[in-house]
């Protein structure tokens, strides 16, 4: 799940790599799409030179819709990723000086860059002034200190402030941007005198445009993260097993395999860690039910083809974690019918030790099983050094998340 | 061979490569795009660096004596990929080569003095601002951050209130 | 050409992504509520003690809640708690029973055993409910502690508490796992945590 370095699934030491990598690739598009030229940038205010305004809102549509495509899918936290934190006062400001800096001097400080790079003098001229520009801000930071820290409102999004849901927002930015290119490029041809024949002869952009508008506003009709996967299992499925026998092992295998130190079955004590540590069958592996889903669980069980069986002191907690367990699609996973509680009456408290002599061969090898298990578990029959030689399942570490440090 | 400068590319496509390496750093990452801060984290740098004293008594410098190394951030190498990947499409397009770009009503001095104050007011603007066009405006349109729209607005907002005044710079 | 290259990649990207969450949702399993939805509202939602019951039945509350029955229909002829309808568990997800479920006011759950009743709740919160709740206990219990008049030493009676001193009759204790003796590591994972943001 994205993003990859902040999960843990890339190395964090590898940040700055991509970094370049990703740089690399900025600074190419935009020298390619003209940001290095003063003129082309500056061409955005003076309607002879759009390209600022296409290349930008295509780029933040892009990424949004693919944002959102992928938020949808679950396949990016998107609540992990930075959000410029909207300091009112600060921003507004920030952007006012900035539009003068853009119009006197032409450039950003990201472009001045591309400019600089392949010769541009004034671009060069741009960075050094913009080295003295922060310099300046450093100097008297105690007096712009109140503006910018001041009316903080938080890493907030722009459709919260507005009211409306997000897929709203996001289709009208599209259909904004898309009147805006439509303009746009009738005000440049005017400025530029184009001819009508050159107009003409222009490709269209029907495809795409249909595409992008088809993809934002099916996003008005979803919820923001898929209801559910492909891969889970069907309510109907889950109320069969559930509500039949199919889910459920007995309390006198799982007495079985302990006394017999078999490996067959996979105890998971669902209940609280205080229960689990308190007392816990030998051998159990400590999963609660909101702990299922966690992903460093999905060893055991996807690769473990053991039967899976959850306990709890009744059948309530391993209920929970078994319906969540099978609603993700794993298989093999049971409950232990009664759980402890039967578990024990059966063992110590209903002794129906005078079945030994019955009739019935049932009711007489169930009754010595269950004598010769209480017996076994009474004078401490499982031996410590007998426990170590089972194979042990580790519960995943929990590591931390690293924090996104965000910034321009 | 042909040495004249090639054609700029197409910019709604140039726009949907960029949106792609945009949406690229948020999944790696986390976070987007940037430019401003990594000029700020050379200022800072090398001004704690040369005149630590004066340095230590502002708030501004406090990271770098907090023991961050500053040049190893993101938004730098971010910035060093820029130039380097801007270098080799200038390179291959036929770009390359000293010039001072400007409005054809003013003379090169001109130019480069508005350059400077340009780049001054961006500066400080982009501290104020939190971001620049890329950090600002760019990235906060991904995320739909209100910080960054207002700041993009404003910086539109104004750049078009005032392009009249400045016209004969462009022209 | 140049203008090939964008109307062939944008228009891909774009398709791609309707195409897939066409298919997402054609293929999705009916649930209105995700998996992970589903877990934090188990974990968050509390069992409708025995005291509440009480107080639900006795007091005008009544009208606030909907009492549903999940055994089958002869045991719930013999006998059922006042007001409770009537839903076999295995028709639970029937459009007949849905209608008279989505009355607006909280649903309480009761079963043969409390487990089954937590299945159900957990097949409701799947199908988008969301006032949901379950009244522990069997039905035994339920009738020894409510219906037979109240009983306030097992207000909060649930099937789930352990019954016995678990270590006085069995003398094993869980594993600790000996250091190094991992067999089976699994990979960390990442629990939740808010990211700390900077600024430039």
């Amino acid at each position: 799940m994205a993003p990859f370095i902040p999960q843990g699934l890339i190395n964090p030491e590898l940040t700055l790599f991509f970094a370049l990598i990703l740089g690399i690739g900025f600074g190419y598009i935009l020298e390619q799409a003209g940001f290095s030229s003063a003129r082309k940038l500056a061409g955005v205010f003076y309607g002879y030179d759009f390209v600022v305004l296409r290349v930008f809102f295509t780029a933040g549509i892009t990424a949004m819709t693919g944002l959102m495509f992928l938020g949808y899918l679950g396949w990016v936290d998107l609540s992990l990723l930075y959000v410029n934190p909207t300091y009112l006062y600060s921003a507004i400001v920030g952007g006012v000086i900035m539009g003068f800096g853009f119009i006197l001097g032409g450039y950003c400080p990201g472009t001045s860059f591309v400019g600089a790079v392949i010769g541009k003098v004034d671009a060069m001229v741009f960075i050094v002034g913009s080295l003295i520009g922060i310099f300046i801000f450093g100097h008297f930071y105690s007096t712009f200190e109140p503006v910018y820290t001041g009316n903080f409102l938080g890493h907030i999004h722009i459709y919260d402030s507005l009211g409306i849901s997000k897929s709203w927002f996001a289709f009208m930015l599209v259909v904004v941007a898309l009147i805006a290119f439509m303009l746009t490029q009738m005000i440049e041809d005017r400025v530029n005198n184009i001819s009508t024949e050159a107009i003409a002869t222009r490709p269209s952009y029907r495809l795409p445009t249909l595409l992008l508008i088809a993809a934002v506003f099916i996003f008005l009709f979803l919820p923001d993260e898929r209801k559910s996967r492909m891969s889970e299992v069907s309510a109907e499925v889950l109320m069969e097993e559930v509500f039949g026998d199919a889910a459920y092992v007995s309390t006198q295998r799982v007495i079985h395999q302990i006394k017999n130190q078999h490996n067959n079955l996979i105890l998971i004590d669902a209940r609280s860690r205080e229960e689990h540590e308190y007392f816990s069958l030998p051998g159990a592996v400590h999963v609660t039910a909101d702990d299922v889903l966690n992903r460093g669980w999905r060893n055991l069980f996807r690769k473990d083809h053991r039967m899976k069986v959850f306990f709890s002191n009744g059948s309530s907690e391993a209920t929970k974690a078994f319906m969540t367990a099978r609603r993700a699609g794993y298989d093999n996973i049971f409950i232990m019918d009664g759980g402890l509680n039967k578990m024990f009456y059966e063992l110590f408290v209903d002794i129906q030790d005078d079945k030994i002599t019955s009739t019935n061969l049932q009711e007489r090898s169930t009754a010595r099983f269950l004598r010769d298990a209480r017996i076994f578990f009474l004078e401490g029959g499982i031996a410590p050094r007998d426990l170590e030689e089972r194979k042990v399942i580790q519960a995943p570490e929990q590591s931390e998340i690293i924090p996104v440090i965000g910034g321009c | 061979m042909d040495h004249s400068p090639k054609n700029y590319m197409n910019p709604y496509f140039a726009g949907f490569l960029l949106g792609l390496v945009l949406l690229s750093a948020f999944l790696i990452t986390g976070r987007g795009l940037g430019a401003s801060g990594a000029v700020k984290n050379v200022v800072v740098t090398a001004v704690a660096s040369a005149a630590p004293e004066y340095a230590e008594n502002s708030t501004f410098y406090a990271d770098f004596f907090a023991g961050n190394n500053l040049m190893m951030s993101w938004l730098v190498f971010l910035v060093m990929g820029v130039i380097i990947g801007a270098f080799f499409s200038g390179a291959m397009a036929n770009r390359l080569g000293f010039k001072i770009e400007r409005g054809p009503n003013i003379s090169a001095r001109t130019r480069l003095l508005f350059a400077l104050s340009g780049g001054l007011l961006f500066g400080l603007g982009a501290q104020f601002g939190r971001g620049c066009t890329s950090g600002a405006a760019l990235s906060g349109m991904a995320v739909m951050s209100t910080g960054g729209i207002l700041t993009m607005m404003a910086i539109f907002g104004t750049g078009y209130l005032i392009a009249y005044f400045f016209r004969r710079l462009w022209v | 050409m140049i203008n090939q290259k964008l109307n062939y990649s944008a228009a891909l990207f774009f398709a791609f992504i309707v195409l897939s969450v066409a298919f997402c949702q054609l293929t999705s399993r009916g649930f209105d509520a995700s998996n992970a939805q589903v877990a934090d509202m188990l974990s968050e939602t509390e069992l409708f003690s025995y005291a509440d019951l009480h107080q639900a039945i006795t007091a005008s509350k009544k009208d606030k809640f909907l009492i549903v029955d999940l055994r089958e229909r002869s045991l719930f002829n013999e006998k059922h708690l006042p007001g409770a309808i009537n839903i076999p568990k295995q028709e639970l997800l029937n459009k007949q029973h849905q209608k008279a479920l989505k009355t607006g006011n909280t649903i309480l759950l009761y079963a043969g055993q409390e487990h089954l009743a937590v299945a159900a709740q957990t097949l409701l919160f799947s199908q988008g409910y969301e006032a949901v709740r379950v009244i522990p206990g069997s039905f035994e219990s339920i009738r020894m502690h409510i219906l037979e008049g109240f009983n306030p030493a097992k207000a909060f009676y649930s099937s789930d508490k352990a019954q016995f001193e678990f270590p006085r009759f069995m003398s094993v204790q869980a594993i600790q796992p000996k250091e190094g003796s991992q067999e089976n590591p699994l990979f960390p994972d990442a629990p939740e945590s808010t990211p700390i943001p900077g600024g430039c």
